[in-house]
C-alpha cells in the first residue's frame, strides 16, 4: 500500500514540476503565447484556407478538424518537450540515473499532457462555435465526449514514441514539426481523406486522429455513438499498439543510452 | 566600403554557420513551401477556379521564406544569448543593426529557395502549367518582397534581442502573418476589424504585387509595388530608433545577456 502511495506521489509531483518547468511559469506571458493565442491564429489560418479554396461547408469541416489537431500540441510537443529541456541542460543523466523506475517518470510527465489535451480540444471546439458557426445543436455529446477521449489517448500514445526518441536524437524540433506536417496533410483535418491520391490514404488510416475525427464529426451532426463505434474502436486499438511501441521503444533507448553512454550527447 | 564588407562577412558568417548546416532551417525553408503548396493544392483541386493557382504557388513558397526567415532571426539571437556573445556583438564598434542587417538580408535572400520550391513542385510533381504575364514586373516584385521581408526581420529582431522568450514569439509571429498577409487566400476575405492589420503589413501588397505579374491582374501593381517599398522602408526607420533605443537601455540596464 505504501508502495503505490509513494508511486503516485511520485507521478504527481513530475507531473507538476515538469509542467511547470515547460511552460516557464516564472513568465506566465509564454504560456499564454503558447497555449492560447498562437493556437487560436494557427487555427484560424487553416480555417481560412479551406473557406477561400472550398467554400463555407468545408471551413466548418476544417473547424472542427484542426481543433482536434490542437491536441498534438500537447501530446507531441509537450512530450517531448519534457525530455528535451533536461537534455539541453544536462540533467537527463541525473533523471534516468535516479532509483524511480522511469516509467512512473514518464507517466508522470505525460498526466498533465491529458489535462493540456483535453483543454485544447475544447479551447478548439469553442472557436469553432464561436466564430465559424459550428453547430452543435443536434450534437450526441456523450459520443463526442468519448471521441475526444479516444484521440487524447492515442495521440499520447502516438507521442510516446517520439519522447522516446527524444532521448537519442538530437534534433527532436525537426522530429516535432515533421510529426505536425503528418496531421495536417494525412488525417483529414484539413479537407476529407478521400481528397488524398489513393496512395497515400493508408497513411492517414495508420495514423491516430484520423478515425476519432471521423467519428467526431458524425457525432456532431447527431449520430447515434453505437454508429461510430467501429471508428472509435480503430481509433483506440492504434492508440494501444502506439503505446506498446512507445513504451517499448522508451525502456529500448534507456537501456541502449546507459549502455553507449550517449545521453546528453549532442 | 566598410560597410560592404561588414554585410559580406556576415552573409557568410550566415550561410555557412547559421543557416544552411541547420536542419530545422533546411526544414523551415524547404519542407515548409512542400507541406503548403501540397495541402493547398488539394484544396485547389476542389475549388473549380483556374485562377486560384497562383494563390497555391506565391503562398506556399511566401510561407516557407517567413518561417525560415523567423527560425533564423530568432534562434541567431537565441544561441547568441546562450553563447553569452550577444553582450560582446554589441559592444564591437561595429553598429548591432548592421551586424543583424546583413544576416537577415541574407535570411531573405536563401528565402527565395521556398519559392523555388514550390514553383517546382506545382510544374514539376503536380503537373501544372505556370504562366508568368509579366516576368519583368514578377522580378521587380520579387526585389520588393526580400526587401520587405529583410526591413520586417530587421524590425522584429528588436523585439526578438530584448525579449527571453523569443523561442516562444518566433511560434507566435509566424502564424498570424500567415494570416493577417493572406498568404494562401485574399486578405479581403478576412473580418473587417483584421483588414487595418492587414493593410499595415508590407508583405501584404507584396503578395499581391507578385500576384498580379503573374496572372495578369487589374492595374494595380505600381500601386501596390509602391505601398510595398513604402511600408518597408518605415520599418527600417523604426527598427534603426528601436536599435538605438535598445542599445543605450541595455548598456545602462547591463541585461542584455540574461536568460
Amino acid at each position: 500500500m505504501r508502495r503505490i502511495f509513494l508511486s503516485l506521489r511520485l507521478i504527481w509531483e513530475e507531473a507538476l514540476l515538469s509542467y511547470k518547468a515547460l511552460f516557464s511559469w516564472l513568465e506566465p506571458r509564454a504560456f499564454i503565447m503558447l497555449q492560447v493565442i498562437q493556437p487560436m491564429f494557427e487555427f484560424t489560418f487553416f480555417v481560412f484556407i479551406a473557406l477561400f479554396f472550398m467554400g463555407p461547408e468545408r471551413a466548418q469541416f476544417a473547424a472542427v478538424g484542426n481543433a482536434f489537431r490542437l491536441v498534438s500540441v500537447g501530446s507531441i510537443w509537450g512530450l517531448i518537450s519534457s525530455f528535451r529541456q533536461e537534455r539541453y541542460s544536462g540533467t537527463l543523466k541525473f533523471v534516468i540515473g535516479t532509483p524511480t523506475p522511469k516509467l512512473l517518470v514518464f507517466l508522470g510527465r505525460s498526466f498533465m499532457h491529458v489535462l493540456d489535451s483535453l483543454f485544447a480540444v475544447f479551447m478548439g471546439l469553442i472557436y469553432a462555435r464561436l466564430f465559424f458557426g459550428v453547430d452543435f445543436a443536434s450534437a450526441n455529446w456523450g459520443g463526442l465526449v468519448l471521441s475526444i477521449f479516444s484521440v487524447v489517448f492515442s495521440m499520447l500514445s502516438f507521442g510516446t514514441i517520439f519522447s522516446a526518441l527524444g532521448l537519442v536524437i538530437r534534433d527532436v524540433n525537426l522530429l516535432m514539426n515533421s510529426v505536425y506536417a503528418l496531421f495536417i496533410v494525412f488525417c483529414g483535418v484539413n479537407f476529407p481523406i478521400s481528397y488524398l491520391p489513393d496512395f497515400l490514404r493508408p497513411i492517414g488510416q495508420a495514423l491516430p486522429l484520423t478515425h476519432g475525427l471521423t467519428a467526431a464529426r458524425a457525432l456532431i451532426q447527431g449520430a447515434q455513438t453505437s454508429s461510430v463505434l467501429a471508428q472509435l474502436g480503430l481509433e483506440i486499438l492504434i492508440g494501444g499498439i502506439y503505446l506498446l511501441l512507445g513504451l517499448g521503444l522508451f525502456i529500448w533507448m534507456e537501456s541502449t543510452a546507459r549502455k553507449n553512454a550517449s545521453l546528453d550527447l549532442y | 566600403m566598410n560597410f560592404l564588407r561588414i554585410l559580406t562577412k556576415e552573409a557568410w558568417f550566415q550561410i555557412t554557420c547559421n543557416t544552411l548546416p541547420r536542419q530545422m532551417y533546411l526544414f523551415s525553408l524547404l519542407f515548409v513551401p512542400l507541406i503548403y503548396s501540397f495541402v493547398s493544392f488539394i484544396m485547389f483541386q476542389h475549388s473549380g477556379q483556374a485562377s486560384f493557382l497562383s494563390y497555391v504557388v506565391l503562398g506556399s513558397g511566401m510561407m516557407g521564406m517567413w518561417s525560415s526567415i523567423v527560425f533564423s532571426s530568432s534562434a541567431d539571437i537565441v544561441r547568441e544569448r546562450e553563447n553569452r556573445s550577444l553582450e560582446l556583438l554589441m559592444a564591437t564598434p561595429t553598429p548591432f543593426w548592421l551586424i543583424m542587417g546583413g544576416r537577415l538580408c541574407t535570411n531573405s535572400l536563401l528565402g527565395l529557395l521556398s519559392l523555388g520550391v514550390a514553383l517546382l513542385i506545382v510544374r514539376v510533381f503536380l503537373g501544372q502549367p505556370l504562366y508568368f504575364q509579366s516576368p519583368g514586373l514578377f522580378l521587380l516584385a520579387l526585389i520588393a518582397t526580400v526587401y520587405t521581408f529583410a526591413s520586417l526581420s530587421l524590425l522584429i529582431s528588436t523585439l526578438f534581442a530584448l525579449s527571453r522568450v523569443a523561442r516562444v514569439l518566433q511560434n507566435l509571429i509566424e502564424f498570424p502573418l500567415f494570416l493577417l498577409c493572406g498568404m494562401l487566400f485574399p486578405a479581403e476575405i478576412l473580418p473587417s476589424f483584421l483588414r487595418p492589420l492587414s493593410w499595415s503589413l508590407a508583405p501584404t501588397w507584396a503578395l499581391e504585387a507578385m500576384r498580379e505579374a503573374m496572372t495578369g491582374g487589374t492595374g494595380g501593381f505600381w500601386f501596390h509595388i509602391l505601398l510595398t517599398v513604402a511600408l518597408a522602408s518605415f520599418y527600417l526607420w523604426l527598427s534603426a530608433l528601436f536599435f538605438a533605443k535598445i542599445e543605450r537601455s541595455v548598456r545602462i540596464s547591463g541585461t542584455l545577456g540574461s536568460i
